[in-house]
């Protein structure tokens, strides 16, 4: 650095000795490495999703200062804010750099795990490298390609997954203050970042709280500083739940809301799993997780657990395979040769998975434990990034919902300019109106406020999607009038697919 | 060019051959007055022709402030967690620096401390340091008969001895450790409290530091820490907030070579150098913050040394806020001082040292007292949703305002729970998370300093100390 630029930098008081020189050289060397690697996953396909197109509605709705936005944003677990979040910062980069924001969102994403990955420790990566054999084995599968191509916000929750699950195997190396910090701030993050973040998160500080116990047990630790490390590690987790609640407080009036629409649609997603031949992501999900987490508590336990861990392990990989192998079948009516090669890398894999982990001796080193479970996490990781982007379903369970002209032609016939209200995330995405003149969009059910409308506007509509478990869940409102209607509304008309539009009666005109 | 002092009571003492600085015997000068009371009037004019906008502009500034003022301290306690860059030193290095240890000049100002002068005297008495080149000073002050009585009736021994403060003004502490300064033949001077308990090798560790580091570092600065953390909630959340400041915030200023505001204590000198910077700006309150910029600005740098000085935290209220009122007094002044010549301090300090400077002096004074504010109105927004609240934070500096309620609130909890785990006290580390109540106490006692800067600058509020309990 040059005397003048010293100066205007660190001022005329110091001495030149003083300043702290920072080598840029590798930093440099680094940002034009990712760079490049940025640059040429760029040229690789990109497969829009619908997960994009309700991000991207969320996020114009937002910056529009809408309800329906900042509904979206705090009370959709599914459709989680991390994403919709990252996807504006990537916006305003894109619009910079000329770029797609989904494109430069997944890129940065991918390679951005990727930089953390190389980062680690020369003989830690050689380890977690051959763990990502499984990883290598699930790009054999067209879908799992599929979703490295996909450009799905999602793909964001990445980058806290990598950072927290490189610093956790720094942790259980170094046991470095930093690092479990890091890890801990990451797993807050992924708390924003919807169920499979939430529950990687969870299973990464299930995990060092397992190793800090036994470091406590061992003597290893002061039981003050065993607690103090623990608080550290789960206190951003807690702390960005509780912030959830009161967003949802704030924003919904309902401090749970987020929570009781996740569950109806969990409870939906394994009915919608049985209307097919092979596992739903979503059933993928609860193996995985419960799966993964007791592989973890075994591994951590003693040595006397460890076969039964990598029995669990073995099983966890066979769900993936056979999935894999379902799709392929479904996929490929005659992909009989996919199936075969992944069998029989199954067929070498897990007994080599089996008997390395429980014989081997360089696999008793303490930082291998956690990794490994949470490579299995990566792998849930991939499993579940899949709900976000609906099972592509045969016509009969998703027919296509009317045009939007054809709806505003119908009740512009009766009532010129009159409005209708639309529920749920799907719905008000696929009609999004950022003035709000022809739909108003709203994530929860209330009739009370629909009813309002009615009486302000005098003709309101309300449009009800098809009960196919798809744009609501089954003991949802809408599903009860979709079935038999209500006493304060109309029947106007049924589309093809079974949409149906509502008329909203004034109290005045109850039926 | 420095103000001459006003006529106070009783005599001011007189320093021979010192050089001239500026200090805080006035707290603004008049360009200063006149700045301020323009600005005022300018943001007057505006609220009244344009409220709304001006509202709006004012809002947004703070905004900025706060979120530079977050990702500052983020900044700086993940480089002192990355890259430590304290002065460790080994016991099996504790050897003579040259063959022989150097002349030691340890100065304990002291008023009104009668009571807990015996547990000083153990204190100085477990120090690890040959008598023949140690001189501990007890500087007690001629008029404070109980403090004198009690030194006189414990039949001091050498390196202990009493040295006499003539009554004359102002009666401040630094005004004692200046008067202390002269005719000593000792390398190194460092400061302590009244309730100090060092470690015992402290004065052994500095000595050999100073041989390690750089020429132009002219002091070290030990570690503080409280022997009673666990007292009450008071103690615990002040022990983590000294934890934070000194096991966080300042090894992440020396590793990057910014200027350090000294601690009250425990700072370690070249002896020679204080006397040629003219030792403490006895008119300022925080007259250790002034002086380690006043290092600053002369070449002369700052280093942290791990070893820690065992305080007593203020355990009763009152008592709290008195001395955390004259710190944030101080900060004031100090801040007040070194503006007072805009050009040279922006030119001399660069772009870094900069927003070191006014960050950590005035920023952190003016944050403790604009935060109830905007707590107030945090709270009003979420219990009544007031859309005329609403007006004043449009997009961006909603989006920049909820980051600093919502997460920078919580950064400044967790990084005080960091510094409890860092400092081997995890127990107290949920008290990290419950800083904000500390927080509302701190703002208390700023606006009781702010206040009491404007009528009675150089009163000087004596910290009351325990017995030990």
């Amino acid at each position: 650095m040059s005397k003048l630029s010293n100066r205007i930098w660190y001022g005329t008081f110091h001495r030149h000795e003083d300043v702290h020189q920072p080598s840029w050289l590798p930093i440099l060397a680094w940002i034009g490495f990712l760079a490049l690697v940025a640059a040429w996953r760029l040229r690789l396909p990109f497969v829009e999703t619908e997960a994009l197109e309700i991000h991207r509605a969320i996020l114009d709705s937002l910056t529009e200062g809408q309800i329906w936005g900042r509904q979206a944003l705090v009370g959709s677990f599914e459709f989680p804010p991390f994403a919709t979040l990252a996807l504006f910062v990537a916006r305003g980069l894109g619009g910079w750099l000329g770029l797609p924001p989904g494109h430069l969102l997944v890129a940065f994403s991918q390679v951005w795990a990727l930089f953390y990955f190389l980062r680690l420790p020369a003989t830690l990566r050689g380890r977690v490298a051959s763990g990502l054999l499984v990883f290598f084995l699930l790009l054999f599968n067209r879908e799992t390609r599929h979703i490295l191509y996909q450009v799905d916000p999602n793909w964001a929750m990445v980058v806290p997954a990598a950072c927290g699950l490189y610093h956790f195997v720094l942790w259980c190396r170094s046991q470095s203050l930093r690092d479990i910090i890091l890890l801990g701030v990451n797993c807050g993050l992924l708390v924003f970042a919807g169920p499979a973040g939430f529950l990687l998160g969870l299973i990464m500080l299930a995990a060092a709280a397992t190793r800090i116990l036994a470091q406590a047990r061992g003597s290893n630790l002061p039981s003050d500083e065993c607690r103090g490390v623990n608080l550290l590690a789960w206190a951003p987790a807690l702390y960005f739940v509780a912030l959830i609640f009161l967003a949802n407080w704030l924003i919904m009036r309902d401090p749970g809301f987020f929570m009781r629409r996740l569950l109806h649609n969990l409870a939906y997603a394994q009915d919608i799993a049985q209307t097919r031949q092979t596992l739903h992501p979503t059933a993928m999900l609860s193996w995985l997780t419960g799966g993964g987490m007791l592989v973890a508590l075994l591994k951590m336990r003693d040595q006397k657990h460890r076969p039964w861990a990598a029995a669990v392990a073995g099983g966890l990989l066979a769900l993936i395979l056979l999935r894999g192998g379902l799709d392929a079948i479904e996929y490929y009516p005659a992909g009989a040769a996919a199936l075969a090669i992944m069998l029989a890398l199954a067929g070498l894999l897990i007994p080599a998975w089996s008997f390395a982990d429980t014989h081997l001796p360089n696999r008793q080193h303490p930082a291998w434990l956690p990794v490994e479970s949470c490579l299995l996490a990566m792998v849930m990781i991939l499993g579940v990034l899949a709900p976000a982007e609906p099972v592509p379903e045969p016509e009969v369970y998703a027919p296509p919902p009317p045009h939007r002209l054809e709806i505003l032609a119908t009740i512009d016939r009766r009532t010129p300019q009159t409005r209708i209200m639309i529920h749920g995330l799907q719905t008000p995405a696929r009609f999004l109106d950022l003035r709000e003149e022809r739909f108003v969009a709203r994530l929860d059910f209330d009739s009370q406020t629909i009813r309002q409308y009615a009486r302000d506007e005098d003709f309101f509509y309300l449009l009800v999607p098809p009960d196919n478990g798809r744009y609501y869940s089954p003991g949802h409102p809408l599903a009860e009038i979709h079935r038999a209607g209500q006493p304060w509304l109309v029947l106007e008309t049924i589309w093809p697919g079974n949409w149906q539009l509502w008329r909203v009666l004034p109290e005045s005109e109850q039926l | 060019m420095p103000i001459e002092p006003a006529k106070p009571a009783m005599p001011t003492f007189h320093y021979p051959d010192r050089p001239v600085f500026h200090q805080a015997i006035v707290t603004f000068v008049p360009w200063q007055k006149i700045t301020a009371a323009t600005l005022a009037a300018i943001l007057l004019f505006w609220l009244i022709v344009a409220p709304y906008y001006t509202l709006l502009a004012v809002n947004a500034a703070i905004t900025v402030f706060y979120i530079s003022s977050m990702l500052y301290r983020t900044l700086l306690i993940d480089i002192s967690l990355r890259r430590s860059r304290d002065i460790t030193i080994e016991r099996s290095a504790l050897q003579p620096p040259n063959g022989e240890w150097p002349r030691y000049l340890v100065q304990i100002p002291l008023y009104r401390e009668g009571a807990i002068l015996p547990h000083l005297v153990e204190a100085m008495k477990n120090l690890d340091y040959p008598s023949d080149k140690l001189e501990i000073r007890l500087l007690i002050e001629e008029d404070d008969e109980e403090t004198m009585a009690v030194a006189k009736s414990l039949d001091l021994q050498k390196p202990l001895v009493i040295f006499p403060v003539p009554v004359s003004y102002p009666r401040t502490k630094p005004k004692a450790c200046n008067v202390g300064l002269h005719d000593s033949e000792a390398e190194y001077l460092v400061i302590f409290d009244a309730e100090d308990r060092p470690d015992p090798d402290q004065l052994k560790k500095a000595a050999v530091a100073f041989t390690r580091v750089a020429p132009n570092v002219a002091c070290i600065q030990a570690k503080l820490n409280f022997y009673n953390p666990r007292q009450n909630f008071l103690t615990r959340c002040f022990t983590a907030e000294y934890a934070t400041w000194f096991d966080l915030c300042l090894p992440g200023l020396d590793f990057l070579r910014a200027p350090i505001p000294l601690g009250g204590t425990s700072n370690h000198f070249r002896l020679k150098v204080l006397r040629q910077m003219g030792g403490w700006d006895e008119y300022n309150v925080t007259e250790d913050c002034d002086l380690g910029l006043r290092l600053f600005a002369n070449g002369w740098r700052t280093r942290i040394l791990d070893s820690t000085t065992w305080e007593q935290a203020c355990p009763r209220l009152g008592n709290w806020i008195r001395q955390r009122s004259r710190w944030v007094k101080g900060y004031i002044q100090t801040y007040s001082v070194h503006v007072r010549e805009p050009g040279k301090t922006t030119v001399g300090l660069g772009i870094f040292n900069n927003i070191h400077f006014h960050l950590l002096i005035g920023g952190s004074a003016f944050s403790q007292l604009i935060n109830p504010l905007y707590w107030l109105l945090a709270i009003y927004w979420i219990f009544s949703r007031s859309t005329a609240l609403s007006d004043f934070f449009p997009g961006p500096i909603f989006v920049m305002g909820a980051v600093c309620l919502f997460v920078g609130n919580f950064l400044f909890a967790y990084t005080s729970s960091i510094a409890c785990v860092r400092r081997g006290r995890g127990d107290l580390a949920i008290y990290g998370l419950l800083m904000p109540l500390y927080w509302v106490l701190m703002s208390v006692a700023a606006w009781k300093g702010f206040i009491q800067l404007l009528r009675n600058p150089h009163y000087w509020e004596k910290t009351q100390h325990f017995e030990n309990q």
